[in-house]
């Protein structure tokens, strides 16, 4: 029973990671530019798709294709920013929430089209095989994806900290208009800022083709708890964010061991309701960034 | 106010654009008629030139290759039947395949076997590949009292619900239970094996549930001990944790039923923490399809799997010759099932003598095609439909991965090999 509870926490924990990038790259948008994007779990799923031709056609491992699918999803983000995620940044919330979802409807079902419903799957050189901790077992292509996905995170708040664009982003992201007069070109930071959020999530790719198989609809379970976490954790603090990611993913695992059939996810979003019942605005929400 | 109209407007926009994603238009193939042999086809009143026959699949959407396969197979069976003369009683009338494409969606499936039975005058309908879909497009046939022949779908409720015009060729997924205790008990017997411990392990979905519901009645039956029992999420996402609990129960036959990715993932797990039961066998599934062995490599071998067709299977291999210069394909137990309902509509038609539906329907309900018949393409005695619509002639062969090769090991008259038990798994 205890051991059933420790490979929970050690797996939840693992997988916390990667709702961690998703996480992170829905805090990027909705912090810079206030659209809360719907589509986020499919951008992880289009990096899947990017791993698995990465693969074939160079036959590179996946890990080594991290390097081929990132700047591609940078670019993907940037370029569909510009040609048609700026238009509605000046529209109402309804308004952008819609657009978003269809963008999810989109996307999926463009990866249907060109993808075919088959599930694919890629090996790394990490596949097969397991770690024994004492009586756990982990998946060596899950404490990669992990490792990966943590050292992805803090480089991207050292980059928001330090650097002069991380800055000029954060600038726009508190005061658009204080940020322009301050000489920052913002329509330029909000293409780099959704870039970047779109290519911290697209790092996932490659991380998780190796783990789980890719479908047109990989991305939904991302999403679901990627937006649980970012709600939970008060809506704009991308700490409580990333915290509440671990907590989700965590209580979802637990809740898959100890509960039978399909109960498993009751757990996390019970946590979730029970939450927002006594604090709506999260857990650590009310606090700015 | 005109602010507002331009809201509304990109709302609704929007929301067009949403649903038109979502649902496509359905582009019904035409039929693919074999041409007239230059056989007589009487003039008489009374008698036909063509019989047509509806069948809705999915030939675009999520599931668009497995409609393509039963295209092929469909398409297949009524050349080779048309070449072969034709329905005899009915003058060497032709057949004629009317498609209708369901997408992987109810709404669609209702409306394209309406469409099949008013305005293309089938004389009897075929489908549909998913068992969800299955249920809707049967639910129409039978209020339209036109008989519907159920091609792959293995749902138990699809003949529970006292339906008159629903005929289902394969196996109901309840007999997944029957074969694994068949086949434990003989295991047990021929190779002393003292099979005692089950576990059961399986998706938390309707086949999987009603699966494993008849298999708990089977170990109570059989004295044997349940010694794990769980549902998981579908689409499920690490199964260690459960793999591990599987470890400690310690049992000697595990049972399993995933389907897509699942199967993959629940693999992964077995393998992780090593369960090493004396028989790992699979239901139906994920496990069947080629992705899987693909994906688990070694650690697929010695899996058990229950199927109702396999290539090595007697007549199998010509068949698939055939198959596959016919169409660049080869045969798969979804195809090989198309087959088989094409030539269960053959007979029936023969013994109707009549393309009215309610004469196909009373036919389909007497019709038996013995063992030996040229129409029985499965392995099976007979194809016999009882008072539900289903056949009780149909049944689960047993294969064995042993290295890279799928043999059939059971039943012993098809068997093409011994099986390798105690197996040994994850070496």
């Amino acid at each position: 029973m205890g051991v059933l509870l420790l490979q929970s926490i050690v797996t939840g924990f693992m997988m916390g990671g990667i709702y961690g990038l998703v996480i992170l790259g829905l805090s990027i948008t909705f912090g810079v530019m206030q659209i809360m994007n719907f589509a986020q779990g499919d951008f992880l799923m289009l990096s899947m798709y990017a791993t698995f031709f990465a693969v074939t056609f160079f036959h590179a491992d996946p890990y080594i294709a991290i390097f081929i699918v990132l700047p591609v999803m940078f670019l993907f983000g940037a370029v569909l920013f510009r040609v048609l995620i700026v238009h509605i940044v000046p529209k109402n919330q309804m308004y952008q929430m819609l657009f978003m979802m269809g963008l999810q409807y989109f996307l999926q079902n463009l990866a249907l089209c060109l993808f075919s419903p088959d599930y694919r799957f890629v090996t790394g050189v990490a596949s097969g095989k397991f770690i024994n901790l004492g009586p756990i077992v982990i998946e060596v292509s899950r404490l990669i994806a992990f490792v990966v996905a943590i050292g992805v995170t803090m480089l991207v708040f050292w980059f928001l900290k330090s650097t002069d664009t991380g800055r000029a982003i954060r600038a726009a992201s508190q005061d658009r208009d204080a940020a322009s007069y301050s000489g920052i070109n913002v329509k330029k930071m909000f293409i780099f800022a959704f870039g970047l959020g779109v290519a911290v999530t697209g790092i996932g790719g490659p991380l998780v083709a190796p783990i789980v198989p890719m479908s047109p609809t990989a991305g939904n379970n991302y999403q679901t708890y990627a937006l649980m976490a970012v709600v939970l954790g008060g809506l704009g603090n991308i700490n409580g964010a990333l915290i509440s990611g671990f907590i989700m993913s965590i209580a979802l695992e637990i809740g898959n061991a100890f509960l039978p059939g399909s109960l498993g996810a009751v757990l996390p979003f019970t946590i979730f309701i029970v939450v927002l019942l006594f604090k709506p605005e999260g857990i650590w929400g009310g606090k700015s960034r | 106010m005109k602010k507002q109209v331009k809201r509304l407007l990109c709302m609704a926009m929007a929301a067009m654009m949403v649903l038109a994603v979502g649902c496509g238009s359905s582009t019904p193939q035409s039929s693919s008629a074999a041409p007239s042999s230059g056989e007589s086809s009487q003039a008489a009143s009374g008698d036909t030139d063509v019989v047509k026959i509806g069948v809705v699949e999915p030939l675009s959407g999520k599931d668009a290759l497995n409609g393509q396969h039963m295209r092929y197979a469909f398409t297949f069976a009524v050349d080779k039947i048309n070449a072969a003369g034709g329905i005899k009683s009915m003058g060497g009338a032709k057949l004629e395949l009317v498609w209708g494409d369901h997408q992987s969606k109810q709404d669609v499936a209702m409306s394209e076997v309406e469409r099949l039975i008013n305005t293309e005058n089938v004389s009897v309908l075929a489908g549909a590949e998913l068992s969800g879909i299955t249920m809707a497009a049967t639910q129409v046939a039978e209020r339209m009292q036109v008989p519907f022949v159920v091609d792959v779908p293995a749902a138990v409720d699809i003949t529970e619900r006292g339906f008159q015009y629903t005929f289902r060729t394969n196996i109901s997924a309840v007999e997944y239970a029957n074969t694994f205790a068949e086949y434990v008990n003989y295991v047990n017997e021929k190779y002393d094996q003292n099979i005692q411990n089950i576990a059961m392990y399986y998706e938390d979905a309707e086949i999987g549930q009603s699966i494993m519901k008849v298999a708990r009645e089977q170990i109570t039956a059989n004295n044997w001990n349940l010694v794990y029992d769980q549902a998981h999420l579908s689409g499920i996402q690490d199964a260690v944790t459960h793999a591990t609990k599987i470890k400690a129960a310690n049992p000697d036959a595990l049972l399993m039923n995933d389907t897509g990715a699942d199967s993959i993932i629940v693999t992964k797990g077995l393998a992780s923490v090593g369960v090493q039961p004396k028989m790992i066998i699979t239901a139906d599934g994920g496990y069947e399809m080629p992705y899987w062995k693909e994906n688990a490599g070694d650690t697929g071998n010695d899996w058990f799997q229950m199927v109702q067709y396999n290539s090595d299977l007697p007549g199998m291999k010509e068949l698939d010759e055939e198959f596959f210069a016919a169409c660049g394909e080869h045969l798969n137990g979804h195809s090989a099932l198309g087959i088989q309902v094409v030539y269960v509509i053959k007979e029936a038609l023969e013994l109707a003598a009549s393309p009215d539906p309610k004469a196909v329907r009373d036919a389909l309900a007497n019709l038996v095609i013995e063992e030996g018949s040229e129409s029985l393409i499965m392995p099976w005695d007979k194809i016999d439909f009882d008072e539900k619509g289903q056949n009780i002639g149909a049944a689960n062969i047993i294969c064995q991965w042993q290295g890279d090769t799928f043999y059939t090991v059971y039943p012993e008259k098809v068997a093409t090999k011994e099986p390798n038990i105690p197996a040994q798994y994850f070496q």
